[in-house]
């Protein structure tokens, strides 16, 4: 690959454009997805006609969706999903059929062929993944329930997608050929996937945890491990995407995935940025404006349409309201996909680049509006709370995973963490350790405590940890911002021990309600002062003093 | 887009299987890269390397410039001005009149020269293994030495750049190259802090808005006919307002490290099998990089009168070849203006040279043993004396390091009103002391000379603040009649020395006793806790303002 001549004066007229929209976008607190988007239709053909879709933004974009479904990949526990699997399954399936319907029947209903109605069923059947898990975690939401559900219904969407490129791909026409065609792409699935199950329990917990503390070795491993599956998957015929999910799939199961998700999160941003960008670049005037009415009652029907099955049927197994509202209005938009497909069927001579222009053009109004819905999911919640109270009967119930409450949290399991957790288990009935090390893994599993690994920076570590439950909070963490954020966090009754590094960092943590500062030189220091005294003043009685100690360190501290 | 990514994954691949066998020795990772791109070099055209390398080369530019704070420069540069000049000039004459001498030409013996004379603050700062050394002296040095030679280098791109067009235009590159670095930094005075607080820490943006500023410099520079180096710098430089720089550097660092590797693995890719012509050259450049320009450094900081120690570990810690002399040379053997025996010579020598670095700063105290004998003049020890002020004492105490907890224990001996005497080799710290009026000695505890001129013989107590093994070590092995009291790290270190001393300092034990009683307090007590935040912050508020006075 040789760089064309010019090629940072584009790229910067591109990224520029993309910051500056996407700050102004952050600024009227509308997502980025539509800043991006916008970008490419403004420097594209569409509109100035300055940047023209190349292969390298293409090539950059393609890598990105490769990484976002690694990146769902590692988002994806599959022990959680493991309770509301069967929901899910039924959820999706539902949703899936309904949407199919609704789509072909639109096509139908605008004079589209047979084959173009096809089309846009596939189109109408899938929810985007990029704008879902992006707006979702970025509002660290992935863990809640309407979360785990939305992604749970891609993962199964995702399935089918995979099936359908497949399909696409191959030259198969006649239904046997056809048949044999899944038959193959079933085959080859399932050895990916039996690989990165595989790998995941034996494989790869030993590679990393080697190399878990250094956090270069740890990103370069990451990365490796998800080419590796990429090119695997590209090499059988399969798209890399699913060679990408199935790399992330396998790091999931691993503690550390947590420390992978922020390391690679950046990367991803970027590519998806550029991924969306694409999208704007790639649309042309002519092609969008064939059947812009059409496009926009398409998006109505397909919004309003996918809402409502999904609501009814994830009110039917018995979730609450909330949870049903909040699923719905995340997975109600046409996913980035149906471009992949629409393009996929312009070369195959399938469609018409009309029909792949209004599909496209759907697709960006649906992600457009979507993104609203979903950034302001609370919003809207408050709105029709009254409406939905009335739906609401004893029999439904969240499966919600066991929530703690009064516990004890300590974050950091160093020396200080450790004797501190002791201390605290004989009053709490629960104390919860959360710790980024992975040399205590081991230790810290078998112990009794509730454990998590991970880094209490991110939000989505801070969530699980409820930390505004907890009764008494220490943190052991040196970060600054850290100790800021869970002073702010933690319930106003609970005891806040934090750590400081130096006096104005307590003085403030003070202000901000701490009850006590940590500052282990401070501590030691008055120790030794008091000792240091002692040995001058009566020097047999200092060496008494310090004979208890001394021993202790001698023969090693095992318990209080 | 498959042939990319066969590229791609072969890349990391390789260098994932050879970082996991180096990770048991705790090696530094480059040579891996470089190691990788050997291999990969067989297989594939070096020349779909060069792309790669040019946005590896801007990513680390990008980098150097954002550490770079401008402001610290005045404070930094001063600590080794006067060695770096000297160590800069002389091993750059050297090197470029051995090139000469190969009968290589004026442009690549310059390269050359620039190649040797030139240590690497990336590599330079990693190896230095805790965090710890930046404090100490001699970290301080490295340190202010490879700021200043970063900025020799960022100056030496921008001319050499211009002086391979026709010399009408030298004045205009010039020119324009300082222009663009002058209009960097008035970005980074005037308009960057306003858009960092547009931004506001959305990690997103700021991803989107660095790499904007990257890839916008870079197309300036290239419009006006620069390097892609020089813009790549300046948008460091732009963007490296504290306190965003460090945002902006955590948010970059996985990008970073990932075209890092690509870097590396296409420096390794673009290795032919050397010549001995070439291999002479890189050994020359080995030896005077490795031998000839620590040794003047040492030589010099010696004359100055640091202590030996200070000075040894110092000039070992700067033997190593800059991975920006590396970007250099890529950039110009692309442009055709090195040739490639210089350039094999500079790559070889230069992956030699980070394994060897790797050694030498891990093993510099024993390094430094060795070198101990080696004295081509009687070191003066001028800085040790010239700080000290000790009368002779008796009976006295002496304190090693004067941290916060230094500062306390004094406040608990002055109230006994014992003489003090404080040995301390930072020297920030030292002037805390000078102001506090007490006797000190400044120097390395490590070097016998500071000890002596503490008077350790007629001492009492012998205290040590300083968690460091060798320096506990040290003392303990000092002959005297003082009772001795060290510090360690953690529990285990602790029971090594306890029967050697009369106490050991654990600070974590120490500190979680104190903690444990203020723990219990809370659990009996609801209102303890109350009590506790409201005596804190008074006597927080108190210290704090006394502070201001």
């Amino acid at each position: 690959m040789v760089l064309a001549s010019g090629w940072a004066q584009n790229f910067a007229l591109i990224i520029t454009t993309a910051a500056i929209l996407g700050t102004a976008a952050r600024k009227t607190k509308q997502p980025t997805v539509i800043a991006y988007i916008f970008t490419g239709l403004l420097l594209g053909p569409f509109f100035l006609d300055i940047i023209v879709e190349t292969e390298g933004t293409q090539l950059l974009g393609e890598i990105g969706l490769s990484f976002l479904l690694f990146l769902i990949g590692v988002e994806i526990k599959l022990d959680e999903i493991r309770e509301i699997f069967r929901e899910v399954t039924f959820i999706a399936l539902g949703q899936m059929s309904v949407s199919a319907l609704l789509g072909y029947l639109t096509g139908q209903a605008f004079g589209f062929t047979f084959m173009e109605s096809v089309f846009v069923a596939a189109a109408f059947t899938f929810s985007s993944t990029a704008v879902v898990v992006k707006l979702l975690s970025s509002k660290d939401e992935i863990s809640t329930l309407p979360g785990k559900i939305g992604v749970g219904v891609l993962l199964i969407q995702d399935v089918a997608v995979v099936l359908i490129l497949a399909l696409l791909s191959t030259s198969a026409s006649t239904p046997s050929q056809i048949a044999v065609s899944i038959a193959e792409i079933g085959v080859m699935i399932s050895i990916i996937a039996g690989i990165s199950y595989l790998s995941s329990q034996k494989l790869l917990p030993k590679v990393f945890r080697k190399v878990s503390e250094n956090r270069q070795a740890f990103f370069i491993h990451g990365i490796t491990w998800a080419f590796l599956f990429i090119t695997l998957s590209d090499s059988i015929g399969l798209s890399t995407e699913i060679g990408a999910f199935f790399a992330g799939l396998s790091l999931a199961q691993l503690p550390y995935s947590h420390e992978l998700i922020e390391e690679i999160r950046p990367l991803t941003d970027f590519f998806m940025a550029v991924f969306f960008i694409n999208i704007g670049l790639g649309l042309t005037g002519n092609a969008l404006s064939t059947y812009m009415v059409e496009a926009f009652v398409a998006a109505g029907i397909l919004m309003i349409g996918k809402f409502a099955v999904l609501f009814f049927t994830i009110d039917r197994l018995k979730f609450t309201p909330e949870t049903s509202l909040k699923s719905a209005l995340n997975l109600s938009q046409m996913s980035e996909f149906s471009l992949i497909l629409g393009a996929l069927g312009v070369s195959k001579g399938l469609i018409s680049p009309e029909i792949f222009g209004f599909i496209s053009l759907t697709m960006i109004i649906t992600v457009g509006f979507s993104s609203y819905f979903i950034a302001f999911s609370e919003n809207f919640y408050r709105r029709f709370e009254h409406v939905l109270a009335r739906i609401d009967s004893e029999a439904k119930n969240d499966v919600e995973v066991e929530a703690l409450e009064d516990h004890a949290l300590v974050i950091g399991y160093d020396f200080i963490g450790r004797r501190s957790a002791e201390i605290l288990e004989d009053e709490f009935e629960d104390v919860m350790v959360v710790d980024r090390n992975s040399a205590n893994v081991n230790e810290l599993s078998r112990s009794g405590y509730e454990y998590v690994y991970g880094d209490f920076g991110h939000g989505e570590i801070r969530n699980a940890s409820q930390i505004n439950k907890a009764d008494f909070v220490m943190s052991l963490v040196p970060d600054f911002t850290v100790n800021r954020k869970i002073v702010e966090e933690a319930s106003p009754d609970a005891a806040v021990f934090v750590k400081a590094s130096n006096l104005d960092e307590a003085a403030e943590l003070y202000d901000l309600g701490a009850h006590y500062v940590i500052q282990k030189n401070e501590l030691v220091g008055e120790k030794m002062g008091e000792y240091v005294k002692l040995f001058l003043e009566d020097e047999e009685l200092f060496h008494e003093e310090v004979e208890k100690d001394r021993e202790r360190i001698k023969w090693g501290d095992r318990s209080v | 887009m498959s042939e990319i990514l066969y590229l791609l994954t072969a890349v990391f691949g390789i260098s994932s299987a050879l970082i996991f066998v180096l990770e048991r020795y705790s090696h530094p990772y480059l040579p891996a890269y470089i190691g990788s791109g050997l291999v990969i070099g067989q297989f594939i055209d070096p020349t779909s390397f060069y792309s790669l390398a040019e946005i590896g080369i801007a990513f680390l530019v990008f980098i150097f410039g954002l550490k770079l704070e401008p402001e610290k420069l005045k404070t930094v540069v001063r600590e080794s001005q006067a060695m770096t000049t000297v160590q800069v000039t002389m091993v750059g004459l050297l090197t470029f009149l051995a090139g000469l001498m190969l009968n290589l030409n004026l442009m690549d013996s310059l390269y050359l020269s620039i190649t040797t004379s030139l240590s690497s603050s990336l590599i330079g700062m990693q190896l230095l293994n805790k965090e710890i050394e930046i404090d100490i002296l001699h970290g301080k040095l490295a340190e202010s030495t490879q700021l200043i030679q970063d900025l020799i280098a960022i100056t030496a791109v921008i001319t050499l750049n211009a002086m391979h067009s026709s010399s009408q235009t030298i004045i205009n590159h010039m020119v324009l190259g300082i222009g663009l670095l002058v209009a960097a930094g008035l970005v980074r005075r005037y308009l960057f802090s306003k858009i960092a607080e547009l931004i506001d820490q959305e990690r997103e943006l700021m991803v989107l808005t660095s790499l904007g500023f990257l890839t916008g410099f870079i197309a300036v520079a290239q419009t006006l006919g620069l390097s892609t180096v020089v813009g790549a710098f300046a948008a460091g430089v732009a963007i490296s307002k504290f306190p965003y720089n460090i945002e902006v550097i955590d948010t970059m660092e996985p990008l970073k490290d990932f075209f890092s590797v690509l870097f590396f693995v296409s420096i390794g890719a673009l290795v032919i099998f050397p010549s001995l012509k070439i291999l002479v050259i890189a050994v020359v450049l080995l030896v005077i990089s490795q031998v000839i320009k620590p040794a003047v450094a040492m030589t010099v900081l010696i004359a100055q009168g640091y202590d030996k120690r200070t000075a040894h570990l110092t000039g070992l810690n700067i033997d190593q070849i800059s991975e920006f002399s590396l970007a250099i040379a890529i950039q110009a053997f692309i442009a055709g203006l090195i040739g490639q025996e210089a350039f094999q010579g500079i790559i070889i020598a230069a992956s030699a040279s980070f394994l060897i670095s790797s050694y030498t700063s891990r093993h510099g105290e024993k390094i430094h043993q060795k070198l101990n004998w080696f004295e081509p003049f009687k070191p003066s020890n001028r800085k040790v004396r010239e700080k000290t002020s000790t009368g002779d004492l008796e009976d006295h105490v002496i304190l090693v390091g004067y941290d916060t907890q230094g500062e306390l224990i004094v406040e608990a001996l002055e109230e006994e009103e014992q003489d003090l005497v404080v040995i301390e080799n930072n020297p920030d710290r030292i002037n805390d002391v000078i102001e506090d009026k007490e006797n000190y000695v400044f120097g390395d505890a490590m070097d016998e000379s500071t000890w002596k001129e503490a008077c350790y013989r007629e001492a009492d107590l012998i205290l040590s603040t300083v968690p460091v093994r060798s320096v506990s070590e040290e003392i303990i092995n000092l002959e005297t009649e003082a009772d001795k009291i060290i510090r360690t790290e953690t529990m285990e270190a602790g029971a090594e020395f306890v029967d050697d001393v009369s106490y050991v300092e654990v600070p974590d034990l120490m500190a979680s006793e104190r903690l444990a009683d203020h723990i219990k307090g809370v659990m009996e007590d609801p209102s303890y806790k109350d009590e506790l935040r409201r005596r804190n912050l008074l006597e927080i508020r108190k210290i704090l303002n006394e502070q201001e006075e």
